[in-house]
Parts: structure tokens; sequence; C-alpha cells
């Protein structure tokens, strides 16, 4: 039996004087709860526990599926839909580190920028940031061996350094710039980029795809042209990609060459570049 | 002056017979002594009911050094999902496999001990060690330095192993490090697989030196009884994890001719060849070996399933197992060739015929031993698994329904056919305070710890009686060090800065000329700023006191 379907909207009163930790605090969780009740589920604001209802004004309407609507700058709040299963989060503004980290399931999405390790370790569900993301997202967090493992992230923004480090499924886009070591240790997994990128990028890439649909890198002596025929396979990635539209939007009208590595490693991850 | 009494509790002192007896317990400036029943006192806690013991003493764990701290490095996940505590004398500090050094002093006060021991300290990183055990709060502690794969020895005994060069060698090195006793780890194994040996048996020479791990032992158990140090050589044995390795274990209780040697982690040296998968138990074998050598004490080493990360001074063995880390992941270590040191991450799962028989043959060792004052209760901290998993290791000892209900979830093949099954011994109170206070105590050499004796220090656990001994001895009702309250009900209440313990053997110091000539050739630290001075080890200990435990006088046998 599941309980009935609420919206929370949560207005931010002030900036909080430490970071704080938004873990748990997820549309399933509040979901169940009354306005009184989720004022007072309690969140961890620097080395103390403070309840919800401190920070937020928060409104509670019931509705068809269960979500939260942040408003205000949430970029001292970490954890933000941390290993949410379902549900839909939007903030209005931006947020602070882990975003969506080790999301399953559900819809993620920020109207400004995020900050390191937004989507590290998701399995599943789709963030959305607006603006940037920090370095590290859709990586791996500090010392697991795996990052984003499912879902989709979308950065319309640019994206840090280390951006889906370790990386093993799932689709990420990002639509402006990313910085050093894009896409390195990728080990599974489809990104596309829309601007230009750092050095070396793919370093270690053991497999994978990543799309350079913005500025052609300089591909590093360890990837090689494999010379194939692609015309069937890129019908159908571009054709997906371009549905994300912005820089995406004109793949299926390009050419693209290949290029496999990194051959220091595995060497079964490709570059796709288009002409 | 501060007086306290515990009145009314069960006591169970195996160090003097005491087993159950209901008595009152006087404490005055954190030495138990005896009290006149209608004495004043500042503080008295009734304690009818509750059975009363010396705090607990971990005589093998790793909690200190540059193992250690790789270890943490590589598992920063560990340290995720701790859970916050609200205790605001707790500081931030986290970690269930590598805890950190504040949690460390935390979770072991928290179960009533109040003492633990580094068993591998490498020589030249003796500092970290006891820097980092000095950051461990409440605990007493303090190490066994490890030798017998260091050049300098290794040499020595290539050019016949004069034993009184040994001697001074071994009884230097102890005073340099402030060690409470030597550790053996693959006696030349370490150095040997440095020499691309990927074995080494009890009688297999060293391929540089020529010489075996028999020898070594030997030299070093013959030094460690003529510079008369208490805890007696402490020998992590051959072939470590190896099907068949109680062949290696057999022979090196050999190679101790009779002196006093203690076989750590046995579990993993107990292991036989029979059956379908060629790995066996061969716990009874040990067991009979050990009780057949008075001159020979062990402890367990039980592993517990669920994840750990194994540490481990033996390079040789650690580069076999990094292919079975999970996860799969590894790092490996060396510094100025004194030793060695290898992390291996690893999950124990119940349904590997492997893990599931190393469990139950654990558990037959701690069974059929028949005298507890030889065995000391382990997990090997973190290798078999984290120290906070004994109040479960003894309930599974003291509660034969819930060993079977556990037995029977492990691999079929194992649960069918393991000689546990068939073991109805239900270890007593009496007997888990020897194998968790006593006899440590005893095989250290501390005179005042691990009993509840007039003049002992006022390390004290009180549990509340239950029958779910996992939970009793989880959560002591109270747990006193040196008189000061620390814990109560299984809540940190006070955090006293911990004792080193250290011995200072008597040595010719003739020696240090050609150590500081073998320094200066091959090592990269200065000889100069080798030993550690009693300052500087106060310094590193956080100012704790400095606890020196006597050796006997130089060139009598201290057992």
């Amino acid at each position: 039996m599941s309980a009935p379907a609420a919206v929370f909207e949560l207005r931010l009163r002030a900036l909080p004087r430490f970071r704080v930790d938004l873990a748990g605090v997820t549309p399933l969780a509040l979901g169940a709860l009354g306005e009184a009740e989720a004022g007072r589920v309690a969140i961890r604001h620097g080395n103390e526990a403070l309840a919800l209802g401190e920070l937020f004004e928060i409104r509670r309407r019931p509705a068809n599926a269960p979500a939260l609507h942040f408003e205000g700058d949430l970029s001292r709040f970490d954890r933000l839909a941390w290993e949410m299963e379902d549900g839909e989060i939007r903030v209005d503004g931006p947020v602070g580190h882990y975003a969506a980290a080790r999301l399953r399931g559900g819809l993620v999405a920020v109207a400004g920028d995020a900050g390191g390790f937004a989507a590290c370790e998701m399995a599943g569900g789709e963030l959305a940031v607006a603006g940037s993301v920090g370095d590290f997202a859709a990586a791996a967090l500090p010392g697991s061996m795996d990052g984003m493992r499912g879902g989709t992230l979308v950065v319309r923004g640019d994206a840090g350094a280390r951006f889906a480090d370790r990386m093993r499924r799932g689709t990420a886009f990002v639509f402006g710039n990313a910085g050093d070591f894009f896409a390195s240790r990728l080990v599974a997994g489809t990104i596309a980029l829309g601007g230009r990128c750092g050095a070396h990028p793919g370093w270690a890439m053991r497999r994978g795809t990543l799309v350079f649909a913005g500025e052609t890198p300089a591909v590093p002596a360890t990837f090689v042209e494999t010379g194939h025929d692609l015309r069937v396979i890129w019908t159908l990635l571009a054709r997906d990609l371009a549905r994300a539209g912005g820089p995406f939007t004109a793949l299926p009208d390009r050419r693209v060459r290949r290029f496999a590595g990194d051959i220091a490693v595995d060497g079964k991850g490709e570059w796709l570049l288009p002409e | 002056m501060s007086t306290l009494r515990l009145r009314g509790g069960r006591l169970y002192d195996p160090a003097h017979g005491i087993d159950g007896e209901v008595c009152d317990l006087g404490v005055r400036d954190g030495r138990i002594v005896a009290l006149h029943e209608n004495e004043p006192v500042d503080r008295e806690h009734d304690v009818s009911g509750m059975i009363v013991m010396a705090g607990g003493i971990d005589l093998h764990s790793h909690i200190g050094g540059g193992k250690v701290n790789l270890a943490r490095l590589l598992l920063p996940e560990d340290h995720r999902p701790a859970p916050r505590t609200d205790n605001p004398l707790e500081l931030a500090s986290c970690g269930a496999c590598t805890p950190g050094t504040l949690a460390t002093g935390y979770r072991y006060a928290e179960m009533g001990y109040t003492a633990a021991f580094e068993p591998a300290m490498a020589l030249s990183n003796a500092r970290h060690a006891h820097m980092e055990m000095g950051d461990t709060p409440i605990l007493d502690h303090g190490a066994y330095v490890m030798l017998g794969n260091d050049e300098l020895l290794l040499e020595m005994l290539a050019e016949g192993g004069d034993p009184a060069l040994v001697r001074d060698y071994v009884g230097w090195a102890i005073n340099a490090a402030r060690a409470m006793g030597v550790k053996v780890v693959n006696p030349g194994g370490i150095s040997a697989f440095k020499f691309n040996q990927r074995k080494l048996d009890v009688d297999e020479p060293h391929v540089q030196h020529r010489v075996t791990p028999r020898q070594v032992v030997h030299a070093l158990a013959r030094a460690l009884t003529e510079l008369a140090v208490p805890h007696p050589l402490h020998i992590h044995a051959s072939n470590l994890g190896v099907a068949g390795n109680i062949a290696s274990t057999l022979a090196t209780i050999d190679a101790l001719e009779g002196l006093r040697g203690h076989l750590t982690h046995v579990q993993f040296h107990s292991y036989g060849t029979e059956g379908p998968h060629k790995f066996s138990s061969a716990a009874l074998a040990l067991v009979e070996a050990v009780n057949a050598h008075p001159n020979v004490s062990i402890d367990v080493g039980q592993i517990i399933f669920g994840q750990t990360v194994t540490a481990s001074g033996d390079t040789m063995t650690q580069i076999r197992n990094a292919a079975l880390g999970s996860p799969r992941k590894w790092v490996g270590a060396d510094i100025e060739c004194d030793a060695g040191c290898g992390l291996v991450p690893f999950r124990y799962r119940d349904q590997s015929y492997v893990n599931a028989l190393q469990w139950v043959i654990g558990l037959e060792i701690f069974l059929l031993a028949n005298d507890p004052w030889r065995v000391v209760l382990t997990t090997d901290h973190p290798n078999g698994g984290p120290f906070t998993s004994y109040p479960h290791l003894i309930r599974l000892l003291m509660d034969k329904s819930f060993r079977d209900e556990q037995l029977a979830r492990l691999h079929p093949e194992v649960a069918a056919h393991a000689a546990l099954r068939e073991i109805r011994r239900e270890l007593t109170l009496y007997e888990i305070a020897i194998m968790t206070r006593a006899a440590p105590a005893r095989l250290l050499g501390l005179a005042d710890r691990g009993h509840l004796g007039v003049g002992a220090a006022a390390d004290i656990a009180v549990y509340r009686e239950d029958a779910d001994r996992e939970y009793m001895f989880r959560t002591p009702e109270y747990v006193f060090k040196d008189g000061e309250l620390v814990a109560r009900q299984g809540r940190i209440v006070a955090t006293p800065v911990g004792g080193t313990h250290f011995v200072e053997p008597g040595f010719d110091g003739a020696i240090e000329q050609r150590i500081a000539r073998y320094a200066e050739h091959h090592h990269a630290l200065d000889f100069r700023n080798a030993a550690i001075g009693r300052d500087e080890l106060c310094t590193c200990a956080n100012g704790g006191q400095l606890l020196v435990t006597p050796c006997a006088v130089h060139g009598t046998n201290g057992t």
C-alpha cells in the first residue's frame, strides 16, 4: 500500500552558516508525512542536527506523483537526492556537492550549477543540470571501483575535470566544455561532448564511446583510426543523441571517423569524431 | 585521592582462580585495593547480578603504523556509511574494518577492552606506529617489532649466527623501537620474495642468504629467551593460507626446540589437503601439537563473514592473494628492506567452501584446545574480521545452538561434514575471561593487568547478565580505565589518554657499531635517528603513561 503522493515546496529561509547534508530528504521519504512532520525531519548542519523546517518554509499539496520543489540558493546543500529511488526533485537555483550521487531512479533537475561529484555512482534515473557541474561528475566516489553505472546525465553548461572518471554504463551529455582528464579510465557507457575538452581526454579508457560533437581534440598516440564502415550504427546513435538538442542536433547530418583506444590499457574504447 | 566501590558483582578473575564469586571490588587512585565494607567511598555502583571482569586485552590487533594507514587510504569507502554519533565526547572518526585511530579507541572501550597490541611494527617506521597508537584514545597499547626479514639479521645468520650477536641486535631493536616484543612474519620469506622466491618452506634455504626459516625462528626465540623478554617470540609462520600448511606450522613448533613461542593467527596456518577440494581442517593436528608443547601459545585469528581488509607484513602471501581481492585493488610497500607490507581488501563469504572451512577451523581450534591459558581470542583484526565482531565470536563459542544455526547457513559441504558439528563444548565465562584478559596479560608479562587482584590497574569491565552473550559483551554496563569510568552501557563517557607498554631488555651496546655501519651503507634513514628516546616516545604517545614491563635480569631465563 503506498501513501498518497504529495508535492512539497521548500523555500529556503536564509543561507545556512555551514554545509547542510540533505541525504534522506527524498520525495518518497517525505511523501508519507504531513507539513509539520516534514518540518521536523532531522538533517545535519555542520556538526549538529537541525530540523528541516528551521531551514525551509515547507508547503505540502497533494499530487499524482511524489516531488520536492526547492526554492533558493542551495549551494551549501550537499547530497541532494542521495541514493534516491524514485520521484522528482527540482531546484530553482544552484546546489552543492554530490547532487544526485548514487541516484537509482527518478528525476532531478537543477536550474543552476551543481558542485563536485554530481551524479557520481548514479545507477539509474536522470540528472539535468542547466548550469555547470564541478569536478568528478558521473565519476566514482573516492575509493570506489566504478563511477556512473546507469541512467542519464545532462549538463547544459560546462563540466570540471575528471568528468565520468571510471564510468561504466549510462549516457552523459555535456553541452559546453569539459576539463582535463575527460572520461578518464572509462570502462563503458556513452558520452557526448558539445564543446571542447582539456588535456588528456579518454586517458586510460578501456571501453565505452566518446562523441566529440564540438571542437575535435588532438588524437593521442595511444588511439588509432579503425577505418570501419560505421554508417548503420552512426545513424542509430546520432539520431538518438540528436534528441538532446543543442550542439548535438546536427549530428545525424555529419560523417564520422572512429578511433580505438586507449591501447595503453584495453584499447576497446572508441572516439567518434564527426567531420 | 578518589575511591570507588563496585558492590555485589560476580567476579571472574581467572588469575586468582575466582569463578563467579559474589564480592565487592574496591578502587583507590586507579588501582584495585581491598576496601573495608563500611569504608566511605567517593563513588559506589551497585553491580549486583552483573559480571565483573578485568578490562579486555587484545594481544594481536593491527591498530597502528604504516600498513594500517595504507589500509585506510586504500578503502575510503569503508569510512562512508559510518553512523554519526550524537555523543559530543566523540570526535569525528569512522570506519569498520579500517577504523580511524579515534574510532578504534572508542569501539574497543565500548565493549570493555582496555588494551590492544599492534603486532607488526616495522623497525624503521616505529615512530609512526607509536604516534597512531598514541592518537588512539582510552586504550593502553604496545607493539611488537618485526624482525627476521631484515637484511642485517639474515646476514648475521648467514655468517653463522653468533647467538650473542643476534641477542644484542634483537635487544637493540626492541629498545630502539620501544617494542613490547618481537614478531617474525613468514620467517625469511619476505626477504626471499625480494629475491624472487614465491614460497619458502621451513627447511628451504633463502636463495641469497642460504638461511632457512627454521634458523630464523630458532635464533630469534633464543635471543628473546636470553634477553628475558616476557612475551615469547610472536610467530606468523611460513605458508600462510596455503592448503597443507599444517606441515610448516608443526615444523615451526619443532624449530623452537622447546623455547617459548607464540603462534599467531593459527587458523590461517592449520590447513590440510584432504577432501574433494584438496583443502581441509587440520585443527586437530594443530591443537594436539599445542597441547603437547607447553612452550607454545596461540591466538586464533578467527574469520568473520563480511567485508574486511587483510593487512600483513607478508608480501609474499599478499601478492598471491591480490587476485582474490574484493574490491579488486591492493597495495604493497616496503621501507628500508626491513620487512614488507601488503594490503588486500577481502570479503569472506559463507557460501565459499574455503571461507566456510576457515570459519570452522578457527572455532575448532578454540573448542578443542584444552588449556585456555595458551589460547587468545583474536580475529587478527582486520585480517579475519574487525575487532568489533568479538562479541559475536564470544557468542559462537559460548552457545552451541547459535553456533549450529550459523553452521547450517554455510556452504553445504562444510555444513554437512565439519567436525565442528560434533563438538558440544560451550566455553564458560571463566574460560572467556582467560582467553580475553588473563591469558594475554600473562603472555605479555603484564603483572598488574588482566586480573582483579589488589594492586592491579583498575581496568574493569562490568557486564549485565544476558542470555544473548553477543549483546552482553557488546554493551557492558560499566567500563573503567585506571579507575575512571570511560563507557556506560556502550556509550563513551570519558576519553583519557592510554599508556604505552614496552620493555627495555639489556644488551651489549657494542652492537651499535655494526648496526650503524650497516645503516650507513644501506639505509636512507640516519642511524642516529633510529632509536626512539623516552621523551620522544612520550610525545609520540600523546603524553600517555610509559609502562615499562621489566625483563628478568640479563642472561637469565624469563620463563
